[in-house]
């Protein structure tokens, strides 16, 4: 799969860390909320691996901020999340599933979305945020207080 | 929006390819059995709003340098 540097291609804020290297993705039907969106970038975030970046390639000012799911423990809603998306076919290499991350900051926690992961085809580069039927998988899964 | 009505055991198409049919009407509750591509998401609406919700308030995470940090103690 190719790279290719995003640097020069994101506006830059102070606070916001600058991407190195970054994986094109495209997304047919967009993101929830997103959909007119559907050519990202998924970039590495300087100094805090494993945290990445989703950027949109069409509005600079949309960035997620996505945990692979492998760099979690394998846990509680993390496991079904893992089985359902078995069910549905997602279990080979050549995907990854990324976990949509929020801060809370009332309550000063992140979590995860683990309703409606990311997954990516690695073999072209194409992804689409799946949402999971399953009572048991919460919008927001609580990595940890901070 | 266009409104038809339609019995238990009847159907309609949306295209070419997705087909929305009336299982059973019963109470106030209605099943449907709709068949569909793969490719196209079908979801329960507030499910969606919801993830739409999840989505746009995820988009300041990257703005605090600071409790990501803190957040990074744990990998």
């Amino acid at each position: 799969m190719s790279t290719y540097n995003a640097t020069a291609k994101q506006t830059e804020s102070a606070g916001d860390p600058p991407p190195v290297s970054a994986l094109p993705v495209t997304m047919k039907y967009g993101l929830p909320g997103f959909e007119s969106l559907t050519r990202f970038a998924l970039a590495d975030v300087p100094d805090f691996a494993p945290f990445q970046m989703l950027l949109s390639e069409e509005e600079k000012s949309f960035s997620l901020l996505v945990l692979d799911i492998k760099t979690l423990p394998a846990e509680n809603e993390l496991l079904i999340l893992a089985n359902d998306l078995k069910v549905k076919g997602i279990r080979d290499a050549s995907h990854r599933t990324l976990l949509v991350l929020k801060l809370d900051r009332l309550k000063k926690v992140f979590t995860v979305n683990t309703k409606a992961p990311i997954v990516i085809d690695m073999k072209d580069g194409s992804g689409r945020q799946m949402i999971l039927d399953n009572p048991k998988l919460p919008v927001d899964y609580q990595l940890t207080k901070v | 929006m266009l409104v038809l009505t339609r019995k238990s055991g009847e159907s309609f198409r949306i295209g070419s390819d997705v087909i929305i049919r009336i299982l059973e009407v019963k109470g106030g509750h209605i099943k449907i059995g709709i068949d569909a591509p793969s490719e196209i998401g079908i979801y329960r609406e507030e499910i969606y709003l919801k993830v739409v919700e999840e989505n746009k308030a995820a988009l300041s995470a990257l703005k605090d340098m600071d409790l990501l940090k803190e957040l990074k103690k744990l990998f």
